[in-house]
């Protein structure tokens, strides 16, 4: 006998639909079934042939998508174009709907990045006439504290003649400052974002990070402790020489 | 009258059906000992959280400039406004009481083996979604703790390989934890406990799927069961009256015991506190993120792993632990880790409260004794996998039934 194969799914009204003893045409007259009959029926008239269908109690053991063979064998078997063509339905519709999604989700995640305003007050002007050798002031410039220290010229020295020394972040004091004098570094410390103690706190006559004990040295270079990184040099640049301006304009 | 009521109701949705086999005839173990109050505990706290947070934010402000003075305004002018706060702010310290005391006996008890999988672990994402609660609702007061606390810890995501400068600006909406922040923390605040309230239904969920485990770790017949209600109704009301006293002293007597003085100092972007401290329960998981500080610069990338791992292994523990036996009552070796695991667990909290360049015994760095006690944490599960693995730990013999 003729097998064929039809996907039928568990909650098709089967039991009122089909009667065990009709054949295919009886099947099709029946109000209840579905349209995926109708597609078996359509595959089995290309093939005119006609088909029992061994359906029985046992039908609702069988795993579905099962299938309802021709004869006694109840081997469940698949239409596999069926499946493919399922498989891609079900694949395109959800990656358009990722897609859409990720998309709407968008405008949401940017909601949370700095606003325009913020990005405004990007730059801070400081006079630096008052400050005097040895004097440090700090300055906040985007929310941050900055440290701008007038260095004496035994901090200088100490600064350039560690440029040799072994250290995490090796940098030459000369690229960290424009005028050796002045250094104006952000005063977080890149371990967590605390702000070091003053001047003449650390270990190299720098700045002791109190939080989780990092050193740094009279170029704000890091020397001991848990940070990774030394302190930032900002942008700046000499407006006049006695004033700088921290940061870049932000369109 | 009533009867007649609940037999309307029930036809249209079995409320009583539910209530009968999920609470007042729900079959619990006949051996629970008084560590299983703290489950219901717990969620009693969380219900007093939800209730005084609520009626705080009616009157807090998540505004930089605002913040600081809205609490003050709580605290002096809202009628029962300082209760409402000293609730609040007494009933996270104890959430973690309970929480811990939850999690140690599950561990304890073997809570998490086979076939509890699933309830452990979404016990762990309520763990995890508390702790971030718990972290965002401490930045709302704008005190200097609040502030240099968020710095530390938003500053612990630039850590993270090549976005990670970027992900913090994200999550500062600016260029430092400012006013951005605290907005959203607020919002955050305010949702997630909710999301902890649906987590806990799941949570248990997953419980009554597979009921509860017992101090003898056994799988249990009917025989050794009894109904929930009024036994265990009982047990844990007079659980939570004797809760209410503990909580009582501390919200009535000492009501900023657990709280920092440097909070009552509004926040000063431009000055660190001489010593940051996070509130006493992160403090064992703070001192294994700073014992990582032999790495060069990757200590602060390592610091940050090791602290989120140490809560994430507790989503392995279900299958570190391997012996035949659940319960560490039955089980001499795991028993005496478990022991060593909880001192361990003060220690680190004692190094997690002191400066991080403290010295002790005489000049030995605190460190060391961090990186000594991160070594132990971590040691306790490999060990407990060690032993049960090679079946080193014999277990004493398990008890049939009750």
């Amino acid at each position: 006998m003729q097998v064929y194969k039809v996907l039928i799914y568990k909650d098709m009204p089967i039991s009122r639909a089909i009667d065990p003893q009709g054949d295919l045409t009886h099947i099709l007259q029946s109000e209840n079934i579905s349209s995926r009959l109708s597609r078996f029926f359509t595959i089995a008239k290309k093939w005119k042939q006609k088909c029992r269908l061994g359906i029985s109690a046992a039908l609702a053991d069988v795993p579905q998508p099962y299938v309802c063979l021709a004869g006694r064998s109840m081997e469940p078997m698949v239409i596999e174009q069926e499946e493919s063509r399922r498989d891609f339905l079900i694949l395109a519709t959800s990656a358009v709907g990722a897609a859409g999604v990720a998309g709407a989700a968008w405008p949401f995640i940017r909601s949370w990045s700095p606003t325009a305003d913020v990005l405004a007050q990007a730059t801070t002007e400081v006079g630096l006439k008052s400050i005097e050798e040895g004097q440090m002031i700090t300055v906040p410039w985007q929310g941050k504290p900055v440290f701008i220290l007038h260095r004496t010229p035994a901090q200088v020295k100490s600064a350039q003649a560690d440029d040799k020394a072994t250290m995490t972040e090796p940098m030459p004091d000369a690229e960290r400052t424009i005028k050796p004098e002045w250094l104006v570094v952000v005063a977080l410390c890149s371990h967590l974002g605390c702000v070091p103690q003053p001047v003449g706190t650390g270990d190299y006559g720098g700045f002791l990070c109190p939080c989780h004990g990092s050193h740094y040295d009279t170029s704000g270079r890091i020397r001991k402790g848990p940070a990774p990184r030394n302190l930032a040099v900002p942008h700046y640049e000499f407006k006049d020489p006695q004033t700088i301006v921290i940061g870049k304009a932000v369109a | 009258m009533f009867k007649s009521m609940m037999e309307w109701v029930d036809a249209r949705l079995p409320v009583s059906d539910l209530i009968k086999s999920q609470a007042t005839e729900y079959p619990t173990p006949k051996n629970l000992n008084y560590w299983w109050n703290f489950g219901s505990l717990a969620l009693f706290v969380l219900i007093i959280q939800l209730a005084t947070g609520l009626f705080l934010a009616m009157h807090y402000k998540p505004d930089a400039a605002k913040a600081f003075d809205s609490v003050e305004h709580i605290m002096r002018d809202v009628n029962w406004g300082w209760l409402l706060r000293y609730l609040h702010a007494n009933g996270a310290t104890f959430f973690f009481v309970m929480v811990y005391t939850h999690i140690l006996r599950g561990m304890y008890y073997g809570s998490h083996r086979k076939p509890r999988e699933i309830l452990w672990w979404f016990g762990v994402i309520i763990f995890f979604v508390l702790m971030a609660t718990a972290f965002m609702g401490y930045v709302l007061p704008w005190g200097q703790m609040s502030y240099w606390g968020a710095s530390v810890i938003t500053n612990l995501l630039s850590a993270v390989p090549v976005a990670g400068e970027e992900l913090v600006v994200w999550v500062w909406g600016g260029f430092s934890v400012g006013d951005p922040t605290l907005n959203r923390f607020f919002v955050l605040h305010f949702l997630l406990p909710f999301v902890v309230l649906g987590l806990v239904v799941v949570h248990l969920w997953a419980l009554h799927a597979v009921h509860s485990n017992n101090p003898d770790g056994i799988d249990l017949e009917h025989k050794d069961t009894i109904p929930f209600h009024p036994f265990f109704t009982i047990k844990d009301l007079y659980g939570v009256g004797v809760f209410l006293i503990v909580f009582c002293i501390f919200v009535f007597y000492a009501p900023n015991f657990f709280l920092e003085p440097d909070n009552y100092i509004e926040a000063n972007p431009m000055q660190t506190p001489a010593h940051i401290v996070p509130e006493w329960y992160f403090l064992p998981f703070y001192a294994i993120l700073r014992s990582i500080d032999f790495l060069g610069p990757y200590s602060k990338f390592a610091g940050v792993i090791a602290m989120g791992g140490a809560i994430a292994i507790l989503f392995l523990l279900p299958f570190l632990d391997r012996s035949p036996a659940r319960s560490f009552r039955y089980r001499p070796v795991s028993r005496v880790l478990f022991w060593i695991f909880v001192v361990n667990s003060f220690i680190l909290g004692w190094v997690g409260y002191n400066p991080a360049d403290a010295t002790v015994f005489g000049g030995m760095p605190i460190v060391y004794v961090g990186r000594a006690g991160t070594a132990v944490y971590f040691g306790y599960f490999l060990l407990l996998w060690f032993i049960t693995v090679t079946g080193m730990e014999k277990p004493q013999p398990l008890p049939k039934s009750l």
